[in-house]
């Protein structure tokens, strides 16, 4: 195919540069930047010292994966990765050949990536779950299917079921298991106890950190920023991986720095408008958020999607407990949690921030490909408007290619909202700041 | 044809206008004869339709149950499935009256009666000369989904009769198949027979996917052969493990009908068959078949546009020219 690139050697590179860069100039937050870094590397790494790489959707837990010594390849973490970029576009494009082009930009990239052969490596096997969407059903089958009759490569679907209680986590609990058995007999390996012990611990801690970082975001003012919001998505890219717990151990003590002190992360120390974004994050336009620090001193306290850690493994040699938790887990991934089952996981997802994040305005920064999100979209913004009386902001774009709406049109959007605010003298911050004076 | 305004601002304009066009019935009130819905999650797209009608229309005492369907068939799903369909049975039984075995499979057995006159009635289509037309069909396995089974099946008999009677159509210049995203607009079927094609099978939610295949009768577990019969059938991609078999039952069908042109219609925003196309595109021109894909929407504003590239479909088909 015309336009080939080696896509992990660009990535991997990309991150070391990004890490010199970011030492040169802010070197406090070059920390933010390793996990992305471990991440790449290791892919690349792995392709080229010949460790086998398993392909999986972000939902599969990576923690089995690593146990078997072989490294996972989420592909959801390409288009995230690739948002902000033209090289985005090639993928893309591919894809659209084969889907439509309302199929979400995540698995269009997903899709484009594996048939491009841009990865440059044939997988020792794929495994992917049934969910998120609709999206990923119309991409993953035929990736899977693609892999499978061009390169022999075996796969395996693990069903995730649309309803999140008991029977749910049960089923897909034995699906997880079955997922498991199915790489070792790929890989040729035994059940390592000992070894899915030890990511399994560093998961345990990683969750546990994100809950404990998750629960500062609630105070007032935030403690830490929109960035991490975004950054944060590749924790279902290596969960278990130590540079991943390396990442959220120097979260959690930045934010804890800054929480113990009730300081805002915001430079001008005052908090004027906290932000929740009612959908996805913008993979894409990741700087607006700092720009929105910066002009409107407006903190992006959460998102509609989160990640705010999950459930605990308390012990990691139970074969139950095992299987369980990472069905919760799986089932507990941001977007499964939120817009893959029935629409009250979503609206009660909001209903809580609401209730315990202090929010001042919401944004429904929608990105096109979501559709369902978007059909669940009014019950959000009702919730945020009519129940807690805080204005919302309503726009479309595609985190995931650039082509669809400029970075300056998405600003100009968002300028307009902020100085309508300011112009009706909706200034919450300063009233807290006055009332608690 | 419904103006689906209204249930836009529900459901955003990235949403399948066909799931609007259910929501605006919800809306207008056309749907305030029913006393419940259940849902199960064949795409995404219709649960908003379910999870908006609960948010802002549910009437206390209406029924709402979420039926959850696997998305994949081995042993594992199926005894999820039939665990769903036990549950169900439990919530119909405490909000309305008991579903015993025998009831069950006395219920089974009407619906399979409709089956059977529903291939009887897809026969008629089969010889070279058929004796309905796709746009009649359609209207008929529609009126099967809005009736009582008893009822529809002496209908439907009687209809049966009827037509073996009739001069056979053979005027027509090309043997269509309709696939794709959910098509209940026999209007839309007529603009390609007017200009000469005929539809003589499809795989069509609404059509062959509705009520087909027998299901089978299991005396001792009826839900079991529920779930085995309708788990295994192919009926669009939301199955992940299921592609080849539903390529496969396009091209038996198309073969078995001895179709000349399939008519593919994507919905805009639909993603599970507007997908399909990896799996289906070559295989069907690798078959010998015509192909043409049209993008669709619910309220078809652009019927002119629609007869142009019928009109052309067909005459492709008849001069044997190129796909
Ligand atoms: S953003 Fe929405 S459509 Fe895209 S992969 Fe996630 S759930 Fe699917
Ligand atoms: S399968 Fe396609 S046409 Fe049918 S409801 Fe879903 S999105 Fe709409």
């Amino acid at each position: 195919m015309d336009g080939k690139i080696d896509l992990l050697k660009t990535l991997s590179d990309q991150s070391d540069a990004i890490i010199k860069h970011s030492d040169a100039t802010h070197p406090e937050k070059t920390w933010m930047y390793r996990v992305t870094q471990g991440f790449w590397n290791e892919v690349y790494e792995a392709r080229e010292t010949g460790r086998p790489i398993i392909l999986c959707s972000p939902n599969v837990p990576q923690e089995m994966i690593y146990a078997m010594g072989a490294v996972p390849l989420p592909v959801d973490s390409l288009p995230t990765r690739l948002a902000s970029s033209e090289r985005a576009f090639r993928y893309i494009d591919i894809s659209e050949q084969y889907v439509p082009n309302t199929v979400c930009s995540i698995n269009k990239v997903n899709f484009g990536t594996v048939f491009s052969g841009d990865l440059g490596f044939v997988p020792a096997a794929m495994v992917y779950c049934s969910l998120p969407c609709d999206s990923s059903r119309s991409t993953y089958p035929a990736m899977a299917d693609f892999l499978a009759r061009n390169y022999g490569v075996p796969t395996f679907v693990i069903d995730t079921p649309y309803r999140k209680d008991d029977k749910g986590y049960k089923y897909i609990a034995g699906n997880l298991k079955r997922a498991y058995y199915f790489l070792l007999d790929v890989l040729h390996k035994e059940h390592d106890p000992e070894a899915l012990a030890h990511f399994l611990r560093n998961s345990n801690r990683t969750e546990e950190l994100m809950c404990l970082i998750g629960d500062m975001r609630k105070a007032v003012p935030c403690p830490q920023g929109g960035r991490l919001l975004v950054l944060n998505g590749m924790v279902t890219c290596c969960m278990g991986s130590q540079y991943m717990l390396d990442y959220v151990e120097k979260q959690y003590v930045e934010t804890k720095k800054l929480y113990d002190a009730g300081k805002s992360v915001l430079k001008s120390g005052v908090e004027r408008y906290r932000v929740l974004w009612m959908q996805n994050m913008m993979w894409n336009y990741g700087s607006i958020l700092d720009w929105m620090e910066r002009e409107f001193d407006a903190c992006s306290v959460l998102n509609g999607f989160p990640f705010l850690g999950r459930e605990q493994i308390e012990d990691v040699y139970d074969d139950e407990q095992i299987w369980m938790g990472l069905a919760k887990r799986s089932m507990g991934s941001p977007m499964v949690h939120s817009v893959c089952g029935p629409g009250e996981a979503y609206t009660e997802g909001i209903e809580h921030i609401m209730q315990d994040f202090t929010i001042d305005v919401g944004i429904f920064g929608g990105h096109v490909g979501c559709k369902h999100a978007w059909a669940a979209g009014r019950m959000v913004t009702d919730i945020v408007e009519k129940k807690y009386g805080k204005p919302v902001l309503t726009y479309d774009l595609d985190s995931g290619d650039i082509r669809y709406k400029s970075q300056q049109e998405v600003k100009d959007t968002i300028y307009d909202f902020f100085d309508t605010l300011a112009a009706r003298g909706y200034e919450p911050g300063l009233e807290r700041m006055k009332a608690s004076k | 044809m419904v103006n689906d305004s209204n249930a836009e601002s529900y459901l955003s304009p990235f949403s399948c206008s066909f799931c609007r066009g259910c929501f605006e019935h919800f809306l207008d009130g056309t749907y305030d004869f029913l006393n419940g819905f259940i849902a199960s999650d064949g795409c995404l797209q219709p649960q908003r339709v379910y999870d908006n009608w609960k948010n802002y229309l549910k009437r206390e005492d209406d029924f709402c149950y979420q039926f959850n369907t696997p998305r994949v068939y081995d042993e594992a799903a199926l005894g999820m499935y039939r665990q769903e369909l036990a549950d169900l049975k439990h919530a119909v039984e405490r909000w309305a009256n008991y579903v015993t075995n025998d009831k069950l499979i006395e219920a089974i057995k009407v619906y399979n009666e409709t089956r059977r006159l529903l291939r009887e009635l897809y026969a008629l289509r089969k010889g070279d000369a058929p004796l309905v037309t796709g746009e009649e069909c359609l209207r008929i396995t529609l009126a099967s989904m809005s009736m009582r089974k008893d009822t529809f099946n002496e209908l439907l008999s009687a209809f049966l009769e009827e037509a073996r009677q009739r001069e056979p159509i053979t005027d027509y210049r090309a043997r269509l198949m309709l696939i794709g995203s959910s098509c209940d607009s026999p209007e839309y079927l007529k603009i390609f027979e007017d200009k000469g094609g005929l539809f003589v099978t499809d795989v069509n939610c609404y059509g062959s996917r509705y009520l087909y295949d027998d299901v089978e009768i299991d005396e001792k577990d009826p839900l079991a052969g529920i779930a085995r019969s309708y788990l295994a059938r192919p009926v669009c991609g939301r199955m992940c493990n299921l592609h080849h078999e539903l390529r496969d039952t396009i091209l038996e069908m198309a073969k078995e009908y001895n179709v000349e042109g399939v008519v593919y219609t994507k919905m805009k925003n639909c993603d599970m068959w507007g997908g399909e196309s990896f799996f289906l595109d070559d295989a069907i021109r690798d078959a010998g078949l015509s192909l043409l894909i049209l993008e669709r929407e619910e309220i078809t504003a652009n019927a002119g546009q629609v007869g142009i590239r019928a009109e052309a479909f067909v005459e492709m088909i008849e001069t044997g020219g190129a796909d």
